[in-house]
C-alpha cells in the first residue's frame, strides 16, 4: 500500500534515482550541508515518513527487504519488530548510528559521514519515527575529524530547523540527537560493546540474550545500525520498497558502496547495485591490477572475511552468494593481494590486529589469537616448523563462530584460514626455505615495535 | 519452586532442576566439566569458554553444535555430549591458550595441590605445551596484610573483580589494560578496602590471590589435619574449616552453609584465627602468692603449678569456711564451658559476661523469640527476600557477613525483572544489564551513613531519640493499617504520620517477605522493643515477614539462656563493691575491655581469690591469683548458638596444647559435671530450649571414626616428620568420632550415583572428590543442597553426623507460643534539654570483638581511634578537625582527636565502641571551648 | 590546534574551569555520571595532551567515580593516553591496505627520521609515534594522521616536508 502512494506521488517528481546513496555527493563543496542536501530532496523521506504510522513505516522497511550494511546483513525491518511499541513499552528508548569504521580495508561509511551527515541523520529520525524512540546517538570513530564536524554542523542545522528537537515538523515527535567520538578500539562496533562503551564502561561485549531491542543501552530498548543501513532509509520511504528491491541485480535489494583496496589501478569507492560480480568491481571499476602485478586473491568484505580467488570474479556481492563461495560479504569493502606481497606477512598483519583490539574477556580470541600471531611471525621470519602450521589449524578451529564470545575472533581467523588453505604453499615454503620467498629486503630492516 | 527435567548425555537420561544451567546440572551429576568463570554464588558470564560441551538438536541431529554449558539454562529433553570428540578438543585447546601466559610455578605457588587450575588442566587433557612464544609479565602490587597478588598467575576469568565488586560492593579493585594484557588490581598499590577481600584467595581459581598469613607458615593442602568449625568471632556463627599442623592454626576455609554463610566469610572471620598462635597464649597453670591484694597489680612472684596442685588450689578456695563463690560466664565461650561454670557457682552467683544494657536486650529477645510471635530468618531468608528495614546497626562492622547478604537482597528486583524477560537469575552479566539501578528496599536508620549506604533506597542518619521516634511513627501507621485491614474500618489517618514513616512501611507492606534487621549494640532497649513491634505488625500482615538481629558475640544468646535477670556485668560490679565475694572465677571475659581501669582494679582488688580460665594473657589475667589455661575454639568440641537461635557444633581441629583445657574439663572435678551426659542434663534443666544439645552430643558417636587427615598423607606417622624422626601415636580424641590421624573414614561420605560413580556429599573435614583437589570440588557436591528432597540419605556409611552436615537446629522453631507482649517503646519527654548530644558507639569490623586484634595482620588495619562528629556539630564546639575532643563521664574520660563525618546526623558524636564501654553511664562532651559545652548520655 | 601538554608530576591538579563547563555539559545529557567518563577523559586530553596520574585523581574527585573505575576505563582504550605523549602525535597507518601500498616502509622511515621506536616521544618532545590501524582511508594509501589532519598517498620524499610542516604548526 505504501508503494501505491509513493508511486502517486513520484508522478510530480524527477525519475527515480539509480544510486540513492550518493545522489547528493555533487561537487559542489558544500554538498553536506542543509541547504544543499534540502535542494536535492533531503528530508522529504522524513517529511514523508511523518505522515504515516509508526507501524506503516515499519511494514515499508521490512518490505524493503533491506539488510544491515554493518557486515551482518541481518534484515533491518525483523531486527526492529523486536522493539517493544506501545504506551507501556519501556522508555527511554535509543537509535544508535553505527559509525565506528575500524574494519581493516573499509572506507565507505567514511564517505556518507563527510559528505552527507544529513543523509543519516535523517535515516536516524526515520528510524526513531519508527520505532517511536527518543534519543539517538551517533557513535563515530575518534579519528574521523571532519566527518565528526561535518556531523556537529549538520546536528545544528536541524536543531535550528525544527528538524530535530520537540514536535518535528509539526509531527508531535520528539526526538534528539547526540554524539559520542569513540576513545578508539574495533571491539567497539560490536553492537552490545558499543552501548558499553556509551554508558562509559569498557567496551566488552555483552551476553544475548537480552538482545539490546529490549534492553541495551541503560536497560532500555536500543537499536544499533550501520551508517549505510541508515542512509537507505530515506529512500526506501521517498520512493518505495518496491523500487528499492528493484535496485538488486540479485535476490538482495537496493545498491552498496562498494570499495576496492591494494594494488589496483583505480583504487576507490562506488555505489553499485546489490549482486553486482565482485570481478566486474575489481576489473570495471577499480581498473584491474596496477601494472606489473597480479592478483593473487582478495578478501572480498574487508579483514575479517575469507579469501577468494579469480576464480569467484562471477560471484554477485550478495550476502547468500558471498557465503556460499564460504566467505562473507562484510563490508563490501574488497582487499586486493597482490602477487608480490607475502599472503602470510598480510595474514599477521590482519591476526596482529585482531589480538591487539581483542577485548580481553575470551579466552580464544585474548589467548588463541596473539598465539596465532606468534607462529605467524615465527613462520614468516623463516623459524618455522611444519607443526606449526598444524597448531594454526588448530586455532582457527578453535576460534570459530560459536567458540568465542563475540564475533571479533571468528572474524579474526576468516583470513588466515583462508589463506592456509588457498595459499599453504607459501606457508610451506617460508618453513623449507627458511625465510620468506616475497621480501627478503623487508627482514633487514624490521619495524620497532616498543 | 524448581520442579525437574529430563535431559540426555551421552544418549543416557538425567533428571536435573530446571532452573539451573547445564553445567551446574553436569557438575551435580559427578561429570568432571571443566569451567572458571562461573561459580555457583556469582553465575555465569561465558568468559572462560571452559566449559564447552556439544548440545544436539534432536535424536536425528549428529553435527551438534558447541555450546558454553554455564550459559545454557536446561530444558526438558534437551541432547548434550560431554565426550564428543569436538567439544574434548575445544576444551582441551583452550586451556592449552590459557597457559600460555602461565608461569608454571606450581612448586613455589601456595596454591599448589589445592589449585582449581591444575584441577582443570588435567582434567581437560592439556599435558603438552606447543605454545612458542614468550610469556607476558605482570608486576604485582601490594594489597595489605590479608593477600598476596601474583599477576603472571592470572588466568583472567574476571571473577574476582565480579566478586569484589558486583557481590560485594567494592570499587577499589578493578581490571585494566585489555587484550592479553589484561590486569587485576587496584589503581594504586594498597590495603584492599574491603572487609570480604579475603574470600578472593578462594575466589580466584589460581594462586593469584593468596591467603598472606597462610604463606606464612604454609603447608600443602594434602599435609593439613582439618576439622569442622563455627567461627567464633561475631553473632552471626559462620560454618569454617580449621586447618592445623603442629599445633599452628595455618588458615581459615568457608565450609559452606546454605543458611548462613553460603561460600564466603567475612575478613574477621578468615584472618582473626592468630590469637590461637599468638605467643601471649597461656599454656601453663600459673599463681601468685596472696599477699597484698592493693599490690596485686605490680612484680609479684608468679609460680607454674601442675595439674594437681591447681586443682587442689581451687578445692580449697571453693571449700573455705565462708567461701562466697561468684562466676562471670562468657559470651564467646560455649553452652558446655557456660554451664560447667553455671553449675560450680549455682545460678544465683553466675553472672554473664555482658554489660546490662545488651543482657537486658538479649532477654527481651528471648522472651519475644519464645512467643512465636515473629520469624528469625537466616542469612539465606534475607538473600531471598525482598525489602529490608535496617534499624540502629552498622552490621558491616558489627556482623559482616550479614552485610553481604543484605547486600544480595538489593538485586532481587532486578532478577525479577530480569525473569520477565525470560532471562535466568544466574545469568549474571544480563540480570545487571538488565536491572541497572532497580533495586529492592534496603531502608536504613543509623546515626551516620554505613558502608550498605551505597544499595540503600533510603539512607537516614539521625540521633537515637529521632531514630525511635520514626519507628514509634512507622508502628503506629502499621497498627492504622492493621486496624483497617483486620477490622475493615477505614480511618483516614495518614495526616498524622510523617511522609517518610508512611513511605518505609508502605515499601514493607508491598514486599512478599519484608525482613527488619537490627542489632544490640545500640544499646537502646526502647530502639530495640519498637523494633520487635514493627517486625510483629509486619507479620500480622505478610505472614512470611522475618525479623534478624545481631548480637554481640558468638554465645551471647546462648549466655543470656543461662543466666538469670540482672545477672550482668554491671550488677556484679556493684554487688562486689557492697559486699566482695571470697572467690570470683571469671571465664573467657577481659573485664577491662568493658570498664574504666580504676573502676574494674578497685572492685577486684576487694576480692581474696580471683580465677581466670583464660586463652591468652590478658589485663584480666593479670590480676588472678590462679590462672587456668583454656583451651581455644579450635582445640575444643562446643556448641554455640547463634543470634537467629541456631545451635551449631564445632570439633576441635587439634588436641589441645601443653596445660590447656577447656573450661568444662577445668571445672568437671569440682562441679560433678564430670560425665558428658550430666552435663547436658543438667543444660536442659536451665534451659530446656537447648535441649537439642543432647542430641549434638550423641548424634556423632558411633562405631566408626572420622579422619580429620587426609588420606593422601603419606603415611600415618608422617604427619610429624617434619618434626622428629619419632614414630608418634596420634592423639586420642574422646569427645568426638573423630581422630588426629589419617586413620578412619575419610571425612567426606561417597554417594554411588548410577552411573556408578561415587560423589562426595557431606565434606566433614574439607571438601576433596576425585580429581578435583582444590575447595571448587564442592562445586560438585551442591547438587545435594539443590535438591533438597532428599538425596542426602543413601549409601550411608553407619556414621550418623547429622549434626555435621545439616544446618544446625534452630531452638525457636515449632516451639509453643508463650504469650509475651513486647512493652511499648516511648520516646522521652521533651523536659530533656534540647541541647543534648547524643553520645553513640562507633563500631568497627576489627576492633568490635575481643579476640580479633591479636592477629598480627588484623592489627595492621585498626583505625586510629577518634571521635566523629559532623561539621556543624564541631562549628557547635568550636572545634577543628584533627583537634581533640573531651568525653568524661562518672569515673572516666577519653581526649581523642576529632574527624569530620558530615553524613552523621546533627546532635550526635561517635567514640569508638571500646571507649564507648568504659565510659559507662553519663557520658558528657566537654569541649576545651567553654562556648560549646553541652551534655548528655547516649542511652537514656 | 596546539596542545598545552601537562608536564609529568606527583603534584595533584585541579581542573580548569573550561574542562569544568565541558564536562558539566557532558552530564546533563547522561543519564548517570558514569557514562560521561570516557568522554572527561578525553576532554581532559584534549587540554592537557595526556591524562596524568594526577589529573585522573582530579577527575575522579570531580565526577565523584571511583579511581580505579575511571583507571579501568582510561587503561582499555587506545586513544587515551596514560603516559605523556609530544606535542604532535603520529598516527601512522598500520592496517593491511596501507602495508600493501608500503606502509611499513613509511612506518620505518618514520622510526629512522624520528630516532624513535613505536610508542616513544623525541627528545625535544615534539612528536610521539603511534601506529593506528586502518584509518579508513585505504584507497589513499599509505595514511597518516596528525594534528587531526589525514595525510594521503604518503611517499618516503615526502616525510620530511610533513614533518616540518607540523613542527612549524606546533610552535606557531
Ligand atoms: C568486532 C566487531 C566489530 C564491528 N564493527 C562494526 C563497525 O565498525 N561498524 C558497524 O556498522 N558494524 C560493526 N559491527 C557489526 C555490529 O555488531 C552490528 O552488527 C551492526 O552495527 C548492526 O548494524 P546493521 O544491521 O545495520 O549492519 C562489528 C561487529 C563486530 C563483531
Ligand atoms: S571474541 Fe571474546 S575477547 Fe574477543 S573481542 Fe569478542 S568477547 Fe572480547
Ligand atoms: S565457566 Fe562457562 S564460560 Fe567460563
Amino acid at each position: 500500500m505504501n508503494s501505491e502512494q509513493s508511486k502517486e506521488k513520484s508522478s510530480e517528481q524527477p525519475p527515480k534515482p539509480t544510486k540513492p546513496l550518493t545522489r547528493f555527493i555533487t561537487d559542489d563543496d558544500n554538498c553536506w550541508m542543509l541547504k544543499e542536501y534540502q535542494d536535492l530532496g533531503g528530508y522529504d523521506g522524513l517529511k514523508h515518513a511523518l505522515t504515516l504510522s509508526h507501524a506503516a513505516v515499519l511494514d515499508e522497511i521490512k518490505a524493503s527487504n533491506l539488510r544491515g550494511r554493518g557486515g551482518a546483513g541481518f534484515p533491518t525491518g525483523l531486527k526492529w519488530s523486536f522493539v517493544p511499541q506501545g504506551d507501556d513499552a519501556p522508555r527511554p528508548k535509543y537509535m544508535i548510528v553505527n559509525a565506528d569504521e575500524m574494519e581493516p580495508g573499509a572506507f565507505k561509511d567514511r564517505l556518507l559521514l563527510e559528505k552527507t551527515p544529513h543523509q543519516i541523520i535523517e535515516g536516524l529520525i526515520i528510524g526513531g519515527y519508527t520505532l517511536d524512540a527518543d534519543i539517538g546517538y551517533i557513535f563515530i570513530r575518534g579519528d574521523y575529524y571532519t566527518a565528526i564536524q561535518h556531523l556537529e554542523i549538520a546536528l545544528k542545522e536541524c536543531y535550528d530547523n525544527n528538524l530535530l528537537g520537540k514536535d518535528i515538523l509539526g509531527s508531535g515527535f520528539n526526538f534528539e540527537i547526540h554524539i559520542h567520538t569513540s576513545a578508539g578500539r574495533y571491539i567497539c562496533g560490536e553492537e552490545t560493546a558499543l552501548i558499553n562503551a556509551l554508558e562509559g564502561k569498557r567496551a566488552t561485549p555483552r551476553a544475548k540474550p537480552p538482545f539490546p531491542q529490549v534492553a541495551g543501552l541503560w536497560g532500555k530498548p536500543t537499536i544499533v545500525n550501520n551508517v549505510e543501513t541508515f542512509c537507505n532509509l530515506p529512500h526506501i520511504l521517498n520512493f518505495g520498497a518496491d523500487w528499492f528491491k528493484s535496485l538488486g541485480r540479485f535476490k538482495d535489494s537496493g545498491t552498496k558502496i562498494f570499495g576496492v583496496s591494494g594494488r589496483v589501478k583505480n583504487p576507490g569507492l562506488w555505489e553499485l547495485p546489490m549482486g553486482t560480480p565482485i570481478g566486474e568491481i575489481i576489473e570495471n571499476y577499480a581498473g584491474g591490477m596496477s601494472d606489473g602485478y597480479k592478483l593473487k586473491g582478495y578478501l572480498p568484505g574487508g579483514g575479517s572475511t575469507d579469501f577468494l580467488l579469480e576464480k569467484h570474479f562471477d560471484t554477485p556481492m550478495d550476502y547468500d552468494e558471498i557465503g556460499k563461495q564460504r566467505s562473507r560479504m562484510g563490508t563490501g569493502t574488497i582487499i586486493v593481494l597482490d602477487d608480490k606481497y607475502c599472503p602470510v606477512a598480510m595474514v599477521l598483519n590482519l591476526v596482529k590486529f585482531f589480538a591487539q583490539e581483542s577485548c580481553g574477556w575470551c579466552t580464544p580470541c585474548r589467548e588463541g589469537l596473539p598465539w596465532a600471531a606468534v607462529l605467524l611471525e615465527k613462520i614468516e621470519q623463516g623459524k618455522g616448523e611444519l607443526s606449526d602450521i598444524k597448531q594454526l589449524e588448530d586455532l582457527c578451529k578453535f576460534a570459530a563462530p560459536g567458540n568465542t564470545f563475540c564475533a571479533l575472533a571468528p572474524g579474526a581467523v576468516e583470513p588466515l584460514q583462508s589463506a592456509l588453505n588457498y595459499f599453504r604453499d607459501d606457508f610451506e615454503q617460508h618453513i623449507e626455505q627458511k625465510s620468506c620467498p616475497y621480501c627478503v629486503q623487508s627482514h633487514l630492516e624490521e619495524e620497532h615495535d616498543k | 519452586m524448581t520442579n525437574k527435567v529430563t535431559i540426555f548425555i551421552e544418549d543416557l537420561p538425567y533428571q536435573v532442576p530446571d532452573d539451573i544451567n547445564l553445567l551446574q546440572a553436569c557438575l551435580s551429576l559427578n561429570m568432571d566439566v571443566s569451567y572458571f568463570c562461573w561459580h555457583p554464588a556469582m553465575g555465569s558470564v561465558g568468559a572462560c569458554r571452559q566449559c564447552a560441551v556439544m548440545q544436539y538438536q534432536n535424536e536425528e541431529d549428529t553435527r551438534g553444535r558447541l555450546v558454553m554449558s554455564c550459559m545454557t539454562p536446561v530444558s526438558e529433553g534437551m541432547r548434550i555430549s560431554f565426550n564428543h570428540e569436538k567439544s574434548e578438543t575445544f576444551r582441551a585447546t583452550n586451556i592449552e591458550a590459557i597457559m600460555t601466559n602461565h608461569p608454571h610455578d606450581c612448586p613455589v605457588c601456595e596454591e599448589g595441590g589445592d589449585c582449581h587450575l591444575q584441577d582443570m588442566t588435567l582434567i581437560s587433557g592439556h599435558i603438552k605445551r606447543r605454545y612458542p612464544g614468550t610469556k607476558r609479565t605482570h608486576n604485582n602490587q601490594y594489597l595489605g596484610p590479608f593477600l598476596n597478588h601474583e599477576m603472571n598467575r592470572c588466568i583472567g576469568c574476571y571473577r574476582c573483580v565480579r566478586f569484589y565488586r558486583d557481590y560485594c560492593g567494592g570499587n577499589d579493585l578493578n581490571v585494566f589494560s585489555s587484550k592479553n594484557n589484561i590486569y587485576f588490581g587496584r589503581a594504586e598499590p594498597g590495603n584492599l578496602e574491603n572487609e570480604f577481600s579475603g574470600n578472593l584467595a578462594e575466589v580466584c581459581p589460581t594462586g593469584v590471590f593468596t591467603d598472606k598469613p597462610f604463606s606464612q607458615h604454609y603447608i600443602r593442602k594434602w599435609d593439613l589435619q582439618s576439622s569442622s568449625s563455627i567461627c567464633s568471632h561475631c553473632s552471626v556463627g559462620c560454618n569454617t574449616y580449621v586447618t592445623e599442623r603442629g599445633g599452628i592454626i595455618r588458615k581459615i576455609n568457608n565450609r559452606y552453609n546454605e543458611e548462613i554463610n553460603g561460600h564466603f566469610l567475612c575478613d574477621r572471620g578468615r584472618f582473626a584465627y592468630q590469637h590461637v598462635n599468638h605467643e601471649s597464649k597461656l599454656t601453663q597453670i600459673w599463681s601468685r602468692a596472696k599477699q597484698n591484694y592493693q599490690q596485686k597489680n605490680q612484680s609479684q612472684q608468679t609460680h607454674v603449678l601442675d595439674d594437681k596442685q591447681a586443682h587442689s588450689q581451687l578445692s580449697q578456695w571453693l571449700n573455705e569456711a565462708d567461701a562466697q563463690v561468684v562466676g562471670i560466664g562468657s559470651a564467646r565461650s560455649s553452652i558446655e564451658n557456660n554451664a560447667a561454670l553455671h553449675k560450680l557457682v549455682g545460678a544465683s552467683n553466675f553472672y554473664a559476661g555482658i554489660a546490662s544494657d545488651e543482657l537486658s536486650q538479649l532477654q527481651l529477645l528471648i522472651k519475644t523469640y519464645k512467643s512465636n510471635q515473629l520469624s528469625l530468618v537466616s542469612l539465606n531468608d534475607i538473600e531471598q527476600s525482598d525489602a529490608v528495614l535496617l534499624v540502629g546497626e552498622d552490621v558491616t562492622q558489627t556482623a559482616p557477613r550479614l552485610a553481604l547478604s543484605i547486600r544480595q537482597m538489593t538485586k532481587n528486583a532486578g532478577i525479577a525483572k530480569a525473569a520477565k524477560m525470560g532471562i535466568k537469575h544466574w545469568q549474571d552479566e544480563a540480570v545487571r544489564n538488565i536491572s541497572q539501578d532497580e533495586k529492592s528496599p534496603l531502608i536504613i536508620i543509623n546515626t551516620h551513613e554505613t558502608k550498605l549506604a551505597d544499595v540503600a533506597k533510603h539512607n537516614l542518619n539521625l540521633a537515637p531519640n529521632k531514630q525511635l521516634e520514626l519507628l514509634l511513627e512507622i508502628e503506629a501507621y502499621l497498627t492504622a493499617k492493621d486496624a483497617e485491614t483486620h477490622l475493615s474500618e477505614k480511618k483516614s489517618s495518614d495526616t498524622q504520620f510523617s511522609d517518610i514513616a508512611i513511605t518505609i512501611a508502605n515499601e514493607l507492606l508491598a514486599a512478599n517477605n519484608p525482613v527488619v534487621v537490627t542489632g544490640t549494640h545500640s544499646f537502646d532497649i526502647a530502639l530495640l522493643s519498637a523494633c520487635l513491634r514493627v517486625s510483629i505488625l509486619l507479620k500480622n500482615q505478610k505472614e512470611s515477614s522475618g525479623f534478624y538481629c545481631a548480637t554481640s558475640a558468638i554465645n551471647a544468646l546462648g549466655l543470656s539462656l543461662l543466666t538469670q535477670p540482672d545477672h550482668d556485668l554491671d550488677s556484679l560490679i556493684e554487688n562486689i563493691t557492697s559486699n566482695p565475694p571470697t572467690l570470683l572465677i571469671i571465664m573467657e571475659t577481659d573485664l577491662y575491655r568493658y570498664y574504666s581501669n580504676e573502676k574494674i582494679t578497685t572492685c577486684l582488688d576487694k576480692i581474696n581469690h580471683i580465677v581466670v580460665i583464660e586463652q591468652l594473657i590478658t589485663d584480666t589475667v593479670k590480676m588472678a591469683d590462679l590462672v587456668l589455661p583454656a583451651a581455644s575454639f579450635a582445640e575444643q568440641h562446643g556448641s554455640w548458638l547463634n543470634n537467629e537461635a541456631r545451635l551449631q557444633r564445632a570439633y576441635a581441629v587439634m588436641p589441645a596444647s601443653d596445660m590447656r583445657q577447656t573450661p568444662v574439663q577445668w571445672l568437671a572435678q569440682h562441679n560433678t559435671l564430670d560425665d558428658e551426659q550430666n552435663l547436658y542434663r543438667y543444660i536442659q534443666n536451665i534451659s530446656p530450649l537447648l535441649r537439642p544439645i543432647v542430641q549434638s552430643s550423641t548424634a556423632n558417636k558411633s562405631d566408626f571414626s572420622v579422619a580429620r587427615q587426609p588420606m593422601r598423607s603419606s603415611a600415618r606417622t608422617a604427619f610429624f616428620a617434619n618434626i622428629d624422626v619419632k614414630e608418634y601415636a596420634p592423639k586420642r580424641d574422646e569427645k568426638s568420632n573423630l581422630t588426629f590421624s589419617m586413620e578412619g573414614v575419610a571425612g567426606f561420605r561417597q554417594e554411588t550415583l548410577n552411573n556408578s560413580q561415587h560423589k562426595i556429599t557431606t565434606p566433614v573435614t574439607g571438601v576433596w572428590s576425585p580429581k578435583w583437589n582444590s575447595n571448587q570440588a564442592l562445586s560438585k557436591s551442591l547438587s545435594q543442597t539443590l535438591n533438597k528432597s532428599g538425596v542426602q540419605d543413601e549409601a550411608d556409611l553407619g556414621i550418623d553426623l547429622n549434626l555435621d552436615l545439616n544446618l544446625g537446629l534452630k531452638i525457636f522453631d515449632g516451639l509453643n507460643m508463650q504469650a509475651f507482649e513486647i512493652p511499648a517503646a516511648q520516646v522521652d519527654s521533651p523536659s530533656q534539654p534540647l541541647i543534648s548530644i547524643s553520645i553513640c558507639p562507633q563500631h568497627h569490623i576489627y576492633t568490635n570483638d575481643e579476640l580479633s586484634e591479636y592477629s598480627s595482620s588484623i592489627a595492621e588495619l585498626t583505625p586510629e581511634p577518634v571521635i566523629s562528629l559532623n561539621q556543624k556539630q564541631a562549628n557547635d564546639l568550636a572545634i577543628k578537625s584533627g583537634e581533640n575532643l573531651t568525653i568524661t563521664s562518672n569515673n572516666y574520660n577519653i581526649s581523642l582527636p576529632c574527624l569530620i563525618n558530615n553524613t552523621l546526623a546533627d546532635k550526635v558524636v561517635l567514640v569508638p565502641f571500646t571507649e564507648f564501654m568504659r565510659l559507662g553511664a553519663n557520658k558528657q562532651v566537654s569541649s576545651n571551648h567553654s562556648a560549646g559545652k553541652a551534655n548528655g548520655d547516649a542511652n537514656e | 590546534m596546539t596542545l598545552h601538554n601537562e608536564i609529568p608530576t606527583n603534584q595533584t591538579v585541579a581542573l580548569s574551569d573550561v574542562e569544568k563547563a565541558q564536562i558539566d555539559k557532558l552530564l546533563l545529557e547522561t543519564p548517570y555520571t558514569s557514562g560521561a567518563s570516557i568522554d572527561a577523559l578525553k576532554i581532559i586530553q584534549s587540554h592537557r595532551g595526556w591524562v596524568s596520574d594526577a589529573s585522573l585523581l582530579a577527575l575522579s574527585l570531580y565526577l565523584n567515580l571511583p579511581l580505579g573505575d575511571l583507571d579501568s576505563v582510561a587503561t582499555f582504550y587506545n586513544l587515551i593516553f596514560r603516559q605523556p605523549v609530544g606535542k604532535v602525535v603520529l598516527h601512522p597507518c598500520d592496517g593491511i591496505s596501507c602495508d600493501l601500498m608500503g606502509g611499513q616502509k613509511i612506518r620505518l622511515c618514520l622510526n629512522k627520521q624520528l630516532k624513535i621506536t613505536n610508542g616513544q616521544t623525541t627528545d625535544d618532545n615534539q612528536f610521539t609515534l603511534i601506529p593506528l590501524p586502518c584509518l579508513g582511508a585505504c584507497d589513499k594509501a599509505p595514511v597518516m594522521i596528525a594534528n587531526e589532519i589525514l595525510f594521503e598517498l604518503i611517499q618516503e620524499e615526502g616525510l620530511p616536508l610533513i614533518l616540518n610542516n607540523l613542527r612549524e604548526g606546533v610552535s606557531k
